[in-house]
């Protein structure tokens, strides 16, 4: 049984804080469940999917964020409670049916989940979404250790069903990926088939109906904002002059630092767990019991300047502080320290941090930036496009995914990315503005999520560039979900269907389409050239499983390449494809790592003198 | 008990998230709250990954720079990246070959510091052994022997034996016991 599926209420666990949120789903009865994935949320609906096969849940990769938040809305329109889980950027592209569906509402509960990720530790962007709760008036719920996650959800779905709203639960990187314990509650049975009851004045938003539901909606929030004033969620801790108002992992910071600054009998500290709305009569009465407030939060001045606003209301006129060059930044994410030294400033306390490290003695240390692993099909490609194209201007538009790393030294290849889908329009943008020969790549899964209706696009438009779609037949980057193009017997599941990449290229009518077997380097190069030269749209589909993904199921028998004595020792194989597997030996030659060669044989093809050969056994 | 703090590192993939629950699940099983904080998604391919793991109570889960009592590296490059974090007077256990390790240009700043470094090629033996991957249970192993903090050899050695799988305890737990002597010869 899955570890998150244990009925025994009291047992203290140790989870991380994704674990414990789809631990908190489950509790809550959740029936229905769908993503698209993307760290730092990847964990939950990795969990739901492995316990949607052995119950009734019902889980789904959906194609993209906007896909997997209409699903969603329907299921919660038809008595189901539901859960939506995504990465920050993933609201983006849900943002559409978000900004309606909070006009229409649900009938039964509905948890939608950002996870933000401040200082990007994997995303594009840290965009604070605790604005897209103010955007869409949706209420939003914010969770400070992991424990409260798993406990947050289920308070989520029935505010959800309270106010009959999506409610928003918005995490950050650092309650996703923090390990605690955790106890579990009890389960709660789940209403796995609903009934859609027909609603034509609150579901088909034409401008008539949507005019009176955009009232409503202000009826709703009216009502999120008194359940906020009581809501266990916002809480104030110790009491003084000194004001804190903080929430998320901040809290945590903030409550440390007043215990080490010594102000437990000064200060006091709101957290806000229930942001939006906030509740303004609380924030009003505990201002006016202050002398003067700091604003702890990550990201944008959120709390920070509806506090200020409140206080011009009530004509408090006490200093009011978050972001400023000399206190709190907007960037990056906050940590322990930091917090105890801006608020001893703030505070005015005596404070003398302990004995700063200086590591001016110490030599840098090169960054170790992440790497594509030893036999990645996508490094032969990168390889390949780079020879075929070498006597070319080239801009090379890529994508979201692995293959981004493709931007790095040696193979350098990627010179444009904004967010999924964007290698391909993109490319129609630089083609018709420039007279340089466009190449972009995209993963498949990538392909699936927004990369087809560029190519829809570029194919009406008569672009002229040359798209490399990349099929590694699963979702690598955030830890090897399916996509609608994978076969799903490898996951041990019938029943779902699979989307051909080469037929759907062909049936958007792309004239030139050709695909290639990447670890085939000469074969390969050849195909490109043709490709290259072809002028209008062309696709070149490198198919090739992950390495990381065979390695892991098992499905080819690594067979390790050595360096023999033919070997010159000029490094072409490390200065050109830097494959991981390559070292440096005590006399400073080059040698394979026999461990974590998966046998590719691109080094073999590519050295000029065949002095890498497979390793007798 | 006062905070005990470890920051764990090396490189995606190594298995520092593992070595962190067979840490972490050792304070549970003898009643102590922990709190960590891991890197996760891009950081798998390769790139350098680091673990804080605080034993006790504990508020927030980031070690600040300065407040780690132990730091155990898969690798010698991620020991020196991880260096500012160790207290004074805290011990560094490294993947590594006590000739190389600690760099030379580094001893200023141990001395200077009281902190105490413990090497051992632990890849090395748990290759030797059979089973490579198991090198982050094999570093558990070698910081066992020394006998700090609140996690005794033997509670982590059951933790290893609960958490391995049957095809590969007996292969662990030879790991454990031969790194575990390994580093007993140190002290």
């Amino acid at each position: 049984m899955h570890k998150l599926l244990q009925d025994s209420p009291g047992e203290k666990i140790m989870l991380l804080g994704n674990e414990a949120i789809a631990r908190g789903a489950v509790e809550a009865g959740v029936a229905f469940a769908t993503t698209y994935p993307g760290t730092p949320s990847s964990e939950i609906s990795l969990n739901l999917f492995q316990m949607s096969r052995e119950t009734d849940l019902y889980f789904e990769y959906s194609t993209n964020e906007k896909v997997a938040l209409e699903v969603a809305a329907a299921a919660a329109n038809s008595g189901l409670r539901t859960f939506c889980m995504m990465k920050h950027v993933g609201i983006n592209v849900a943002a559409d049916p978000l900004m309606t569906l909070a006009y229409v509402g649900v009938t039964a509960g509905m948890v939608i989940l950002s996870a933000d990720d401040p200082a990007m530790f994997s995303s594009q962007n840290e965009q604070d979404n605790r604005y897209y709760a103010k955007f869409g008036g949706l209420p939003m719920l914010e969770p400070s250790s992991v424990a409260e996650a798993k406990d947050m959800i289920k308070a989520a779905f029935d505010l959800s069903e309270t106010l009959k709203q999506p409610v928003l639960l918005r995490t950050t990187t650092r309650i996703n990926h923090s390990n605690a314990f955790v106890t579990f509650g009890e389960i709660t049975p789940r209403k796995t088939k609903g009934h859609f009851v027909r609603d034509p004045q609150r579901c088909v938003t034409v401008p008539a109906v949507s005019r009176g539901l955009h009232v409503k909606l202000l009826e709703k929030l009216q009502k999120a904002g008194q359940l906020s004033e009581t809501s266990a969620f916002n809480l104030i801790q110790g009491e003084g002059p000194l004001g804190i108002i903080a929430n998320g992992v901040s809290f945590y910071y903030a409550a440390d630092a007043v215990k080490d600054l010594g102000l437990e009998d000064r200060a006091k500290i709101l957290r806000m767990g229930f942001s939006n709305p906030m509740p303004e009569k609380m924030i009003k009465d505990f201002l006016a019991g202050c002398e003067r407030v700091l604003v702890v939060e990550e990201g944008e001045p959120f709390m920070e300047e509806a506090v200020k606003a409140f206080a011009q209301e009530v004509g408090i006129v006490i200093p009011i502080k978050g972001k400023s060059d000399d206190l709190f930044s907007r960037l990056f994410e906050y940590d322990p320290a930091m917090v105890r030294e801006k608020m001893a400033a703030f505070f005015n306390v005596a404070y003398t941090p302990g004995p700063a490290v200086d590591t001016s003695d110490i030599p840098e240390i090169p960054m170790r930036p992440p790497n594509l692993c030893s036999g990645c099909s996508h490094r032969a490609t990168f390889y390949e496009i780079k020879q075929a194209a070498k006597d070319m201007d080239v801009i090379c538009p890529t994508d979201i995914g692995c293959y981004t790393l493709g931007f790095l030294p040696p193979l350098s290849t990627g010179d444009f990315v904004i967010c999924m889908g964007s290698s391909v329009s993109s490319s129609c943008g630089f083609s018709k503005a420039t007279d340089q020969k466009v190449v972009s790549f995209i993963g498949d899964s990538t392909f699936f999520h927004s990369g087809i209706t560029g190519l829809v696009n570029a194919v009406f438009n008569n672009h002229n560039f040359t798209l490399v779609i990349l099929e590694n037949d699963i979702t690598a980057m955030t830890g090897h979900q399916p996509h609608p193009g994978v076969d799903m017997e490898l996951f041990g599941l019938s029943g779902h269907g699979r989307i051909n990449i080469e037929k759907l290229v062909r049936a958007l009518g792309v004239q030139h389409v050709s695909v290639i077997k990447p670890f085939k380097v000469q074969k390969s190069i050849d195909t490109i050239k043709e490709a290259l030269a072809f002028k209008g749209v062309s696709v070149i589909i490198s198919q090739e499983p992950c390495a990381l993904y065979t390695k892991s199921l098992k499905l080819k028998t690594a067979r390790p390449f050595v360096v023999s004595s033919k070997c010159v020792d000029h490094k072409d194989c490390i200065t050109t494809i830097a494959c991981p597997s390559f070292y440096l030996d005590a006399d400073n030659r080059v040698a394979i790592d026999a461990n974590t060669c998966v046998g590719c044989a691109v080094c073999a093809q590519i050295c000029p003198e065949n002095a890498i050969r497979p390793l007798k056994k | 008990m006062k905070t005990c703090n470890f920051v764990l590192s090396g490189l995606g993939g190594q298995g520092i998230l593992f070595m962190t629950k067979i840490l972490a699940q050792t304070a549970l099983n003898k009643g102590y709250n922990i709190l960590g904080a891991e890197t996760h998604g891009m950081a798998q391919r390769g790139g350098s990954v680091v673990s804080h793991l605080k034993i006790g109570d504990a508020g927030s889960s980031l070690i600040r720079a300065g407040a780690g009592d132990f730091l155990i590296s898969m690798d010698a490059a991620e020991a020196y990246r991880f260096l500012p974090w160790v207290r004074p007077g805290g011990m560094v256990f490294v993947n590594g070959s006590n000739d190389r390790f600690p760099d030379e240009r580094v001893t200023p700043f141990l001395a200077e510091h009281h902190i105490t470094c413990f090497a051992m090629e632990a890849g090395k033996t748990a290759l030797e052994l059979g089973a490579p991957r198991s090198t982050n249970l094999a570093m558990v192993a070698f910081f066992s022997a020394f006998g700090q903090g609140p996690l005794e050899a033997e509670a982590l050695r059951t933790t290893v034996e609960a958490a391995s799988p049957d095809s590969v305890k007996q292969i662990n737990l030879k790991i454990f016991d031969v790194c575990h002597d390994e580093g007993r010869k140190l002290c």
